[in-house]
């Protein structure tokens, strides 16, 4: 072949930038906080229960934002729309839009219903601009009833069964999208998806349990030491099965040794050097395996406990992302006729630089400060009677709990503004 | 759950919200009915009508045997040179409005053609003909770049510059301080 009859290079650069690493870590964080909620809600693990509200919410904030990624990386937003309107049934690509509206959908109806007693209570006591907000939300729907409680208590139950699948086809998904580039040998492999998918549960356990820790912490109150607890066994083991997973792959390909992995090889020891060998392994993985190890002991000091099992997260929320760029960067680096490198440097600035990538990652924690502001994300700051979240026997409530929220609009505007304690006492209206 | 509950006043919320989806769900399938280009999904996941308008479009592309009819003299600069291989729009843009002028020109004796522009160096920069003496023409093949053969003239740049004691390292021009751009040599 006549090299000089083409014109050179096929692969001057990478294409799929920081942008593209943050979609999947963000869409990991939303499917495993869901995971972590439906856990509580599905299979009934009360340890879990002050965090199940924080998991869903979490779960929403950050699909909320985890199409931003996407449309910085991709420019004109207005032909956001076209994926759902004109879809390419062949192409994985266009699942997307219908996966991602499907979950989201799924997502809003459950805490809506889940936080539909304290909307009630709040519609029914509330004046002014706040009352508005919550009448609204309420959608007329006004009356808390032992009847209404129990279809919610079946709804949410259902919904959260539905969402699990969903949930993991939402990030499968994006595995999928990998693995299925038959002509990239560092993403063409079927266990792409199901790596992509423990990952995301160890993520969303690990953002759940520093976010839990760090919330506690700012409000100075002390971390519920068995949910904690809990919750670093469930990230021992989802992070065992992930890091096995990504070693087998790994170890898989080595063992095979096709014309590929001389490119492979050379790209893991020199060119991922410090992002895989370092921060995904040593300091992502292994570090936090000890750290939970020490963590999950029954007998431990409940402070060391929480201090083991946060920074343990930290590390593994920091492994996660390092897992997701030596996918997707990493991915790009090498040529695909493996004749060589390419280099890539994040730019500060620009639409998809590391301040946008910073933006991005901050604004579902806004939007989580925000929904804390609205809703009540912790058990103490709700109306008691709205507790018991599961069907059968109920929770130490004074009134029948129906009668707490059989307040009406005739109901006085000074008597809606008493405590919910005192409105429990009195009879309904 | 009791069953009947679904049917009862209890589970009005549930009905509203229902509604809500279903209402949703019709305006997304009616909008997307009124947004789906006509001919689209004729023939693929595509506009079949788009085939027509873009087969009706003028080509742009000129060809280099266009350009030598009247650029002789560089048909044969580039005879033995390796460059006989880049078309000439590669470094001189599409030239099209160039070419349309030029035929008029050959019919109407005393009308004049446009000059050619200064390029600025930006490949998204769309001018039609430009006479191009900028380094990112030249390094956009001869940059050591991934994907190349090994016999095939790479650079880097730096290096290359302080090799052979350029005098402008910086200008934009560098390149043909020594090099000519449609004869290789040397």
């Amino acid at each position: 072949m006549d090299a000089n009859s083409f014109v050179f290079p096929n692969d001057p650069g990478i294409a799929w930038s920081i942008m593209i690493v943050l979609y999947p870590y963000i869409t990991g964080l939303v499917a495993g906080a869901f995971v972590v909620s439906a856990l509580y809600h599905v299979f009934h693990q009360e340890v879990l229960k002050p965090v199940a509200k924080l998991a869903l919410v979490t779960s929403l904030c950050f699909c909320s934002c985890a199409t931003l990624p996407l449309l910085l990386h991709l420019h004109h937003p207005e032909r956001a729309l076209n994926i759902m309107v004109t879809p390419n049934g062949t192409s994985a690509m266009a699942g997307f839009g219908f996966i991602y509206s499907l979950y989201m959908l799924l997502l809003v109806v459950e805490v809506w219903l889940v936080f539909r007693p304290t909307i009630v209570e709040r519609a029914n006591s509330r004046i002014g601009a706040a009352g508005l907000v919550y009448r609204i939300l309420a959608l007329g729907a006004r009356k808390m009833t032992d009847g209404s409680r129990q279809v919610d208590d079946w709804a949410i139950r259902l919904l959260a069964m539905a969402g699990i699948p969903i949930a993991c086809i939402l990030h499968g998904y994006v595995g999928f999208l990998f693995g299925a580039i038959k002509a990239n040998p560092w993403w063409s492999t079927a266990l792409m998806p199901v790596i992509f998918l423990i990952s995301a549960i160890v993520s969303g356990i690990a953002g759940l349990i520093v976010l839990y820790v760090g919330m506690c912490w700012r409000r100075g109150v002390k971390p519920d030491a068995d949910c904690v607890r809990a919750m670093c066994r469930y990230l021992w083991v989802a992070l065992v099965v992930a890091v096995s997973l990504e070693m087998l792959e790994l170890g898989h390909m080595a063992y095979e040794s096709g014309a590929e992995w001389k490119v492979l090889s050379t790209l893991l020891t020199e060119h991922l050097a410090v992002s895989y060998g370092l921060i995904q392994v040593v300091i992502g993985s292994l570090c936090p395996f000890l750290l939970l190890l020490i963590a999950v002991r029954p007998r431990l000091n409940p402070r060391l406990m929480t201090a083991c099992g946060g920074l343990a997260s930290l590390l593994v929320l920091v492994q996660v992302f390092a897992m997701r760029w030596n996918v997707v960067v990493g991915g790009q680096l090498f040529s695909k006729s493996y004749r060589g490198f390419v280099e890539y440097t994040v730019p500060w600035g620009g639409r998809e630089g590391i301040i946008a990538a910073a933006i991005v990652l901050t604004l579902p924690l806004l939007a989580l400060w925000l929904a804390d502001k609205l809703l009540p994300l912790w058990q103490d700051s709700e109306p008691s009677a709205s507790l018991p979240f599961e069907t059968g026997s109920r929770i130490m409530s004074p009134e029948p709990i129906g009668a707490a929220f059989a307040i009406t609009a005739e109901t006085p505007p000074a008597e809606r503004t008493q405590p919910v304690q005192a409105q429990l006492t009195s009879p309904a209206k | 759950m009791n069953w009947k509950l679904i049917f009862s006043r209890d589970s009005l919320h549930l009905w509203i919200v229902s509604f809500l989806v279903i209402a949703g769900g019709s305006v997304f399938v009616w909008g997307r009915g009124q947004l789906v280009p006509e001919t689209y999904g004729e023939q693929g996941p595509y506009r079949a009508a788009a085939l027509e308008k873009l087969a009706s479009k003028p080509s742009v592309l000129v060809s280099d045997s266009v350009c030598l009819k009247c650029h002789a003299d560089v048909g044969e600069e580039r005879a033995e040179s390796l460059h006989k291989a880049v078309s000439c729009n590669h470094c001189h843009g599409l030239g099209r409005e160039h070419v349309v002028q030029a035929q008029k020109a050959a019919k109407t004796p005393g009308l004049t053609i446009d000059s050619a522009k200064e390029w600025d160096g930006n490949f998204m920069t769309h001018i039609d003909l430009f006479i191009t003496q900028d380094r990112a023409t030249c390094l956009v093949c001869h940059e050591s770049m991934v994907g190349m053969p090994e016999g095939f003239k790479q650079i880097n740049v730096a290096e290359h510059l302080e090799d052979m004691g350029a005098e402008e390292v910086k200008g934009r021009d560098v390149c043909f301080e020594c090099h000519m751009g449609h004869d290789t040599a040397p």
